[in-house]
């Protein structure tokens, strides 16, 4: 009986990459469609490397990263769309 | 870019910086504090003795829309009385990944996450704002005076 390999477990610190295979946005994702010129500037972008900081009490992903326009920002990511859009960097 | 009333210390706040100045308590370890978004009405809900994020009054987005806490990141206070305390840069919430209700309050508290956050201050929006999915909602830098970021005064 062979045994599944297990992901290795994600600590504070550690670096991913969005790496959405549509090649979109985390909030254009969730939209379905194009965002505002605006909003599209404030997206987290498809490449945006983020670094994990904590699970919050509902099991949801806070990212930390930096947007096109220099802010830090944290951002809640769902665990699944975690697991199958963000390549460990 | 909305503009945002003074904020005002909260209980747990108050006891903190009284304690402290009296010397009474060693103030708290240097930190990052976080400001949340609270949903709860501009009147009669939210409540000045609410000592943590857990508080039935404090109605916070939920991060099931995408939303988190943002660093706060003052300066140190101003020397000049009153005194004042405020955001050096810009805060972005989002994106969103569904429609997390209309904001009221932004609300410093002492946790990227959780229910067990001290609750340090409130700052009433001067517009509320409702974001959409997929919107990111931004507040302007403050720059000292009243009514531009988030800005506390005891």
């Amino acid at each position: 009986m062979t045994e599944e390999p297990q992901a290795p477990a994600v600590e504070p610190g550690d670096e991913f990459m969005h790496d959405n295979p549509a090649g979109t946005g985390y909030g254009h994702a969730a939209k379905g469609e194009e965002l505002s010129a605006e909003m599209h500037a404030l997206d987290l972008k498809n490449g945006a490397v983020v670094q994990y900081m904590e699970d919050d009490d509902a099991g949801w992903r806070l990212v930390a990263w930096v947007d096109d326009l220099g802010i830090n920002r944290i951002t809640a990511i769902e665990p699944d769309y975690f697991a199958s859009n963000f390549t460990r960097v | 870019m909305p503009l945002l009333s003074a904020g005002q210390l909260m209980q747990y706040g108050e006891k903190q910086a009284l304690e402290a100045v009296f010397r009474k308590t060693q103030s708290p370890a240097i930190g990052a504090v976080y400001m949340a978004l609270s949903t709860s009405a501009t009147s009669g809900v939210l409540s000045s003795t609410a000592l943590t994020m857990a508080d039935a009054s404090i109605n916070e987005y939920l991060t099931s829309t995408g939303y988190a806490r943002q660093s706060y990141g003052p300066a140190l206070a101003t020397s000049a009385s009153p005194s004042v305390i405020y955001n050096t840069a810009s805060l972005t919430w989002g994106p969103f990944t569904s429609a997390p209700g209309t904001c009221n309050w932004g609300i410093c508290c002492d946790a990227a996450s959780g229910t067990s956050a001290n609750c340090i201050a409130a700052f009433l929006l001067a517009s509320s704002r409702t974001p959409a999915i997929g919107d990111s909602l931004q507040a302007a830098a403050g720059t000292g005076s009243a009514g531009i970021g988030f800005l506390c005064q005891v």
